[in-house]
């Protein structure tokens, strides 16, 4: 027991250490968003200052501490202004691989001028050791590192709590342009927490160097873990941060102690961070969260004139020239680009930030040299086998990304391939596998490098055109919904988790079979390239190439370490040329904020001007106005299909529910939304629901989709009980609904967004979408939807190019699309002109009395739902104020008390109509 | 614009790399005799930049000297950044630009660089044994044990310190993998056995706690099969904790900067090398000195660089002894048959395997120890863990 605890205490220092790195990591998101991967090179950027200034310039400690400090702060200052501003509004995704681009210039930096010899310096702490159990003590300068971490966690609890540049930061944080408006200037704001962020790096850098060892690897090495403390915080909580850093310590030594297996301390980190999140993360993201901006995407149609062309130019370069350096050089950064294929489904596709895709590159050569020692498997056999064997990995990891998504996301899977690396890939033995041979032919690279690379080449194709078929199809259409929004994904009936899983799937089975190809490039096959700096190198290389672009892994393939890019630097310059790491991450950095789509957006776009000129002088390019981006992919759109023909007879139709809430209370903690609130909306009918701001109507939407759990009371639909469904299975019931904030997926053109919703229900059949994805048109719903609401001229725009007023057009479209017997609009009028919203009540009005729907209405503009419904429910307080026909509750004395008090009724009632048009 | 002018940039660049383009073949009847130097010359993880220094004085000497059989030696020079990509590219650059011999060879991720070498025919000389496979491939021709010299440890501390109750740290990673079973082979020998091994995460913050259980293991000494820096991080560990529990480690994990660094922590540690020390006190080290003065005075001289500079010398040596052109085969055939005394070694030869089963290309088993004070090496008696 004493020696338990004494290890338990041990663990305090280096995990106050560790918080201290880890409270740099929080600053920074929770002020400006950035998961910054840099922090650890700038803790390193910190350390080494604080070392050569004590130890060479003969500087007092305390004083080289507290430049190292302002140094660092200063530096970080230079990381808003030169990188981070100008990716202002960029994804996430971006603004992390700017940091980057950041951490490779710091650390190249850092080794021109340090070299890679480890530096020992004097802390600037008293030494000395406090005895406590069994002989065993513990360091005085470790307490007090304790003291430290937990001293500056509640100063910055403290200044971001009470001070104005907190509450700024934070209204800032939550809404820039609101926060603009009030007149706080962001980039001020920025600048402070970039310094203050700095200098915390360089604090932590400057304390933990005596400790941890100052070289260029080992705090770079800390990320992982400070990343699984700050996560452990929400990456918010200043305080909760050094909790999490001091439990992942503790989990760490005692598991090394007690446990005797390799890696069982990097696994004691992920069980911990995983465990942390999974308490903490939400299926489904609540109503304030808002879908992150992505990296664009192509539309994965084909230009099979252009694969043909290029493909005869490769073959034609390594069987006709020959160029033997190249070779190789190609073969690395195809392999490379297989697994970036796998980046392009899950993060592209998917939206789903993952970091671990090499490793998963690494389980499929673990499974294939494992399979080939035992058996005598032919090489095509092991590729499928590998791949399917690595599909249930990625689906753990799709597990974790139903509770979490975005930065959580990002580190949960940069900690699984450390795990991975620390214990699957890390027997150190070489194996051997057999010469790959198809059909009695050896592609042996060794002996025959042009037949390998050509395979590679063929795998690279066959999987490239997959993905693209998985752009087209069904399922794909879904991946990008769930990319673009997942709670109005849900909301039209996707299965979230379901689809993730999916993605997961297909993406582990991709880098797999990059991974099979990797170990068969060799006949000795070791696991150690397979590691979570090659996982971060290629995620942030295909977001160069173009994260949404099948062509993007051709492009950011360039970049592999060994690949053309290095060739390509042998030739130009001297292989030593030390400044060569240097210009790649400077280069990182401007390519992001000259393009943050990716290059094959670039190039798509300037293919399209291209053909645009030509085709006024070449007619038959005029034909096919068509733009392509080079490689597998090109983004021309479909040529529009308009929906022609007399307009179809109206449905309407039999058979449809009614909904039905009875007895249905809410709480929010103590916060009562809604209490015992029973109404009733029937088919061919439309139920308006009013009420002030907080009355609980948007809780009755969430409470009847899935988004919010009733306490009390049941929903019915028809004679079927819902409430206790998932939010997808309702959609696939029959509820429909529209959000207040639109929520339409914005990757998706008109045509999609409708297309999703009436394909929610079909099952999935991913092998079919990847080898051949059925062209679907959109159904009779969907189409009833676009000549009822006239979007038939719109359907090939995307959202962002429509007015407001048109997407929220869409919105009801997408709606409608689903075919659900109830639907549900969250104020539909806001933001349209009169004549939108008489256009709006009429078509409202058809949804019930000629699609025979049960309608339930909310808006503010009441006159539009007194003249709209059949039905009016009034709320407020979460309570039922009244109920009936429009006239009865428009002269209600509840409903015009909770509108403006208690005055005489007839101005009241004029009251209630102008004050709530106001609103 | 700017997007233009980005995309215009990298279709330059790629431009450019079409254009390109090498080859090579084996050359040995020409005017010259090309050699290879590969090594982790310059990276953030591993930076051995005294292996140039140290093979390009050889090369100067040997030329200076006539060549071998009239012929000048011919160096290229490539950087494996200490990744495994990067060595796949100089090795088969190597193979490409005609290379006889490869020189320098001090890597873990020896098993991408041996199936090319075997391949190619390409022998390595006086390669640093890190893994199993840099003493298993007929390629290699390994003149001391490296890293795998880790059997010695138990019989150096036992002959060095007196001690007889160790312990051994690793790093919890791939490449210290095998380590333990070198101890255990090396305690087995010796007739010893060692405590419950210590596995330090690679990420820990702090290297106090594991101390702190080397100590409690109440072992005299400590096997250390760490790097550079974590080595240095040890001792640094172990200063703060008051404790005197002194290190055996490799020659190959230790500068005389990082011994500088280290101060007074590292006095009393083993380090155990698989050559003399790089040093005037000893024939090899002499000569190696001296003509790493005559390239150029002032380059950082240690066992690391001085095994690269003997491959250059093994490499002349071999194809001396070749009638008629230097291929890579003839060059492999000479090195095979080789034997007799080598620089320090007294008998060189790759004809019968070495002692230890799956390591048979190590015939060498001299190892050197040096007993750490004030921060300086000092000699001691070398022994062949081996010899009965």
């Amino acid at each position: 027991m004493t020696n338990f605890l004494a290890i338990l205490i041990q663990a305090l220092g280096p995990g106050a250490m560790l918080g201290l790195l880890a409270l740099g990591l929080v600053l920074v998101y929770r002020s400006t968003g950035v998961l910054n991967l840099a922090h650890g090179a700038q803790a390193a950027l910190g350390g080494y200052i604080y070392w050569d200034l004590s130890s060479n310039a003969g500087l007092p400690g305390l004083l080289a501490l507290l430049i190292a400090v302002l140094a660092s702060g200063v530096v970080g200052v230079l990381i808003q202004v030169l990188v981070m501003r100008p990716l202002r509004g960029a994804a996430p995704l971006t603004l992390l691989i700017g940091s980057i681009g950041v951490l490779i210039v710091i650390q190249t930096g850092l080794l021109l001028r340090y070299g890679s010899t480890p530096r020992s310096a004097q802390s600037v702490l008293p030494n000395g050791l406090i005895e406590i159990f069994d002989g065993q003590s513990v360091g005085i300068d470790r307490l007090l590192l304790l003291v430290i971490g937990i001293v500056v966690a509640a100063g910055l609890w403290a200044l971001y709590s009470f001070s104005l540049f907190g509450s700024t930061t934070s209204a800032v944080a939550e809404n820039p342009v609101a926060a603009a408006t009030l007149g706080h200037a962001s980039d001020r704001i920025a600048v402070g927490n970039w310094f203050l962020g700095g200098a915390l790096a360089g604090l932590a850098g400057g304390l933990l160097a005596p400790i941890s060892g100052l070289d260029l690897v080992t705090m770079n090495g800390l990320i992982v873990p400070a990343l699984g403390a700050a996560l452990a915080g929400g990456l918010i909580s200043f305080p909760l941060t050094i909790v999490g850093a001091l439990i992942i310590q503790i989990a760490q030594s005692i598991s090394t102690s007690y446990i005797d297996f390799r890696g069982v301390g990097a696994a004691s980190t992920f069980v911990i961070v995983v465990a942390m999140l999974l308490l903490r993360g939400e299926s489904i993201p609540d109503r304030g969260y808002v879908g992150s901006r992505m990296p664009t995407l192509g539309t994965g149609v084909l230009s099979w004139r252009w694969m043909t062309f290029w493909a005869v130019v490769a073959g034609a370069i390594i069987w006709v020239l020959r160029p033997a350096a190249w070779t190789d050089a190609i073969l690395t950064s195809m392999l490379i680009a297989i697994v970036m294929l796998s980046i392009v489904v899950i993060t592209g596709y998917a939206g789903q930030v993952s970091l671990a895709q090499f490793g998963l590159a690494g389980c499929g050569a673990v499974f294939a040299t494992e399979l080939t020692s035992r058996a005598d498997v032919p090489f095509l056999l092991v590729l499928l086998i590998a791949a399917v064997c690595t599909v249930p990995i990625g689906v753990v990891l799709a597990l974790g990304a139903m509770r979490m998504r975005g930065a959580s996301l990002a580190v949960i899977t940069l900690a699984f391939n450390v795990v991975l690396f620390a214990t699957a890939f890390s027997d150190g033995d070489v194996k051997s596998i057999p010469s790959p041979t198809i059909f009695g032919v050896d592609f042996g690279s060794l002996v025959y490098p042009e037949r390998y690379l050509s395979l590679v080449i063929v795998v690279f194709i066959l999987l490239g055109i997959a993905v693209a078929n998985l752009r087209r199809s069904s399922t794909g259409r879904r991946l990008v919904a769930v990319r673009g929004n997942e709670r109005a994904a849900a909301a039209i009936g996707i299965r979230v988790g379901r689809t993730k899983a999916i993605a997961f799937g297909v993406a582990s089975a991709i880098a797999a079979v990059g991974g099979v190809l990797f170990a068969f490039r060799s006949p000795a096959v070791t696991y150690t390239s397979f590691g979570s700096l090659a996982s971060i190198d290629q995620l942030a290389w295909t977001v160069v190439g173009g994260l949404g672009y099948v062509a993007g892994p051709l492009i950011g393939m360039v970049f592999a370490t060994g690949g053309v890019g290095t060739q390509l630097a042998d030739v130009v310059y001297d292989d030593q040329f030390t400044w060569l790491p240097m210009i790649g991450g400077l280069a990182l950095i401007v390519t992001m904020v000259a393009n943050q789509d990716g290059l094959s957006s670039v190039i798509a776009g300037q293919v399209a001007h291209v053909r645009a000129l030509l085709s006024r002088v070449l007619p038959f390019l005029r034909e096919r106005p068509a733009a392509a981006a080079g490689g597998a992919a090109r983004v021309r759109r479909t040529a529009p299909t308009p929906v022609t023909g007399a307009p179809a007879p109206s449905r309407r139709r039999e058979g449809v529910s009614s909904l039905r809430l009875e007895d249905v209370s809410v709480s929010f903690g103590g916060v009562k939304a809604m209490q015992h609130v029973s109404l009733e909306v029937t088919p061919g009918t439309v139920h308006g629901l009013i009420g002030p701001n907080g009355a609980g109507k948007s809780t009755l939407l969430d409470v009847v989709s899935g988004f919010v759990p009733s306490h009390t009371g049941t929903v019915h639909l028809g004679d079927r009980r819902i409430d206790r469904m998932p939010v997808w299975k309702r959609a696939h019931e029959g509820i429909g609904r529209s959000f207040q904030s639109l929520e339409l997926f914005p990757d998706l053109t008109v045509r999609d967004n409708l297309r999703v919703a009436a394909e929610a229900g079909r099952s999935d059949n991913v092998l079919r979408d990847l080898v051949f994805p059925r062209r679907t048109e959109l159904n009779v719903a969907a189409l009833d939807a676009v000549r009822f609401l006239q979007l038939e001229d719109e359907l090939d725009q995307r959202i962002d190019s429509l007015s407001y007023g048109r997407r929220r057009i869409v919105a009801i479209a997408r709606t409608l699309a689903s075919d659900a017997d109830v639907i549900m609009l969250d104020e539909p009028a806001s933001g349209l002109d009169e004549v939108e919203r008489q256009e709006l009540s009429a078509a409202v009005r058809a949804m019930a009395d000629v699609h025979g729907r049960a309608v339930l209405l909310i808006e503010h503009d009441v006159d539009l739902v007194m003249a709209t419904s059949d039905v009016v429910t009034a709320l407020d307080f979460g309570t039922v104020i009244a109920s009936g026909a429009p006239a009865h509750v428009r002269s209600h004395p509840e409903v015009i008390a909770s509108y403006l008090g208690a005055v005489s009724d007839e101005e009241a009632v004029i009251a209630v109509t102008h004050k709530t048009q106001e609103v | 614009m700017k997007k233009t002018l980005g995309a215009l940039a990298l279709g330059a660049a790629l431009t450019l790399s079409a254009c390109g383009g090498s080859g090579g073949d084996e050359s040995g009847g020409g005017d010259t005799l090309k050699l290879a130097l590969v090594a982790s010359l310059e990276s953030p993880t591993t930076s051995l930049p005294m292996i140039e220094p140290s093979v390009k004085s050889a090369v100067a000497a040997i030329n200076a000297d006539g060549g071998v059989n009239g012929k000048k030696i011919e160096l290229s020079v490539c950087n494996d950044k200490a990744n495994a990509e990067d060595l796949r590219r100089c090795v088969q650059d190597a193979i490409r630009d005609g290379a006889l011999g490869v020189v320098g060879l001090l890597t873990p991720h020896g098993a991408t660089a041996w199936p090319l070498l075997e391949s190619a025919g390409l022998p390595a000389l006086a390669p640093g044994a890190l893994q199993k496979a840099d003493a298993q491939s007929p390629m290699s021709f390994p003149i001391d044990p490296g890293a795998v010299g880790l059997v010695g440890f138990p019989g150096a501390a036992q002959r060095v310190l007196k001690a007889d109750d160790m312990v051994p740290v690793h790093l919890d990673e791939a490449f210290a993998a095998p380590n333990q079973s070198y101890y255990e082979m090396g305690a087995k020998l010796s007739g010893l056995t060692l405590e419950e091994a210590i596995n330090i995460p690679t990420d820990a913050v702090d290297y106090g706690p594991y101390v702190s259980r080397a100590e409690k293991s109440g072992a005299q000494l400590v096997l250390g099969g760490l790097t550079t820096a974590t080595q240095l991080k040890w001792w640094k560990a172990v200063d703060e904790a008051g404790s005197d529990l002194k290190t055996v480690v490799s020659g190959g994990t230790v500068t005389p900067a990082s011994l500088k660094e280290a101060g007074e922590a590292a006095n009393g540690s083993i380090i155990i090398a698989g050559t003399p020390a790089a040093a005037k006190d000893n024939p090899t080290g002499a000569q190696f000195v001296a003509e790493m003065d005559e390239f150029e005075k002032g380059e950082v001289q240690t066992t690391v660089g001085m095994r690269a500079w003997a491959g250059v010398h093994l490499f002349a040596k071999a194809a001396e002894s070749i009638d008629g052109d230097v291929t890579r085969e003839s060059l492999v055939k000479a090195l095979n048959a080789s034997s007799g005394e080598f620089l320090w070694i007294k008998d060189l030869q790759w004809k019968t395997d070495g002692p230890v089963d799956d390591l048979p290309r190590l015939t060498n088993w001299e190892l050197y120890p040096s007993l750490v004070e004030n921060s300086v090496p000092v000699p001691q008696d070398a022994f062949d863990p081996f010899a009965s």
